[in-house]
């Protein structure tokens, strides 16, 4: 099974807002997610980025693996 | 750097989205709103990666292309930011209405003003939850 972290698109046309969700790579459209672990509010000023760093780093210490997005985040946020 | 392009292409593709095929669309919803890898939406599909990385190159460059002659998320964005210089000097207004006795009439209208304003940059506004 397949585990991915990634970015999940809420919020209105014109206010872009993204939850980083940890969810299984098989069912990527249903909207299934296992854990909701932070989100990204990029419309603020300055940027809103809030990430649950113990359950990132427990995520990927587990094999999930984070996409390109979400990894640049993390490490904005000095997660890893 | 990466991140501000695709987060400017998810902007673009909210705006002009429609203008594409469904199925392109589609695709680049799920690449630039739902964060899917292009294997991922090749098996949606059943088409190749490859093919998936043309749609969406192609999506791409009609959005921009859109956008250089419509100039559309360039004017959302100073409109944002006009209505905020609005807010501040009908803020402005009413702390001078208050120095003087005579102004609740005008003050009462600069709070509609404000009201309206609000309303107006709730759409640019995320409500966060947690």
């Amino acid at each position: 099974m397949a585990v991915k972290i990634r970015l999940r698109r809420m919020g209105a046309k014109k206010a872009p807002f993204y939850r980083i969700v940890v969810a299984d790579s098989r069912y990527p459209r249903d909207g299934r997610f296992i854990e909701e672990i932070g989100f990204y509010d990029p419309t603020k000023e300055p940027v809103v980025l809030k990430v649950d760093d113990e359950k990132a780093k427990a995520w990927i210490a587990n094999g999930a693996q984070p996409t390109d997005r979400v990894k640049a985040l993390l490490k904005k946020n000095g997660t890893i | 750097m990466e991140i501000d392009k695709n987060l400017h292409m998810g902007i673009l593709l909210d705006i002009y989205g429609e203008l594409l095929t469904e199925r392109q669309y589609e695709m680049m919803s799920m690449y630039f709103h739902d964060d899917l890898s292009l294997s991922e939406i090749a098996e949606q599909y059943d088409i190749s990666r490859q093919g998936v990385h043309d749609a969406i190159k192609r999506g791409e460059e009609s959005l921009v292309n859109y956008d250089s002659v419509l100039k559309l998320a360039e004017m959302q964005e100073k409109q944002k930011e006009q209505l905020l210089e609005f807010k501040a000097q009908a803020l402005e207004a009413l702390d001078e209405c208050r120095k003087v006795s005579f102004g609740k009439n005008i003050a009462d209208k600069v709070i509609a003003l404000l009201e309206n304003l609000d309303s107006k940059l709730e759409e640019f506004e995320n409500t966060v939850e947690n």
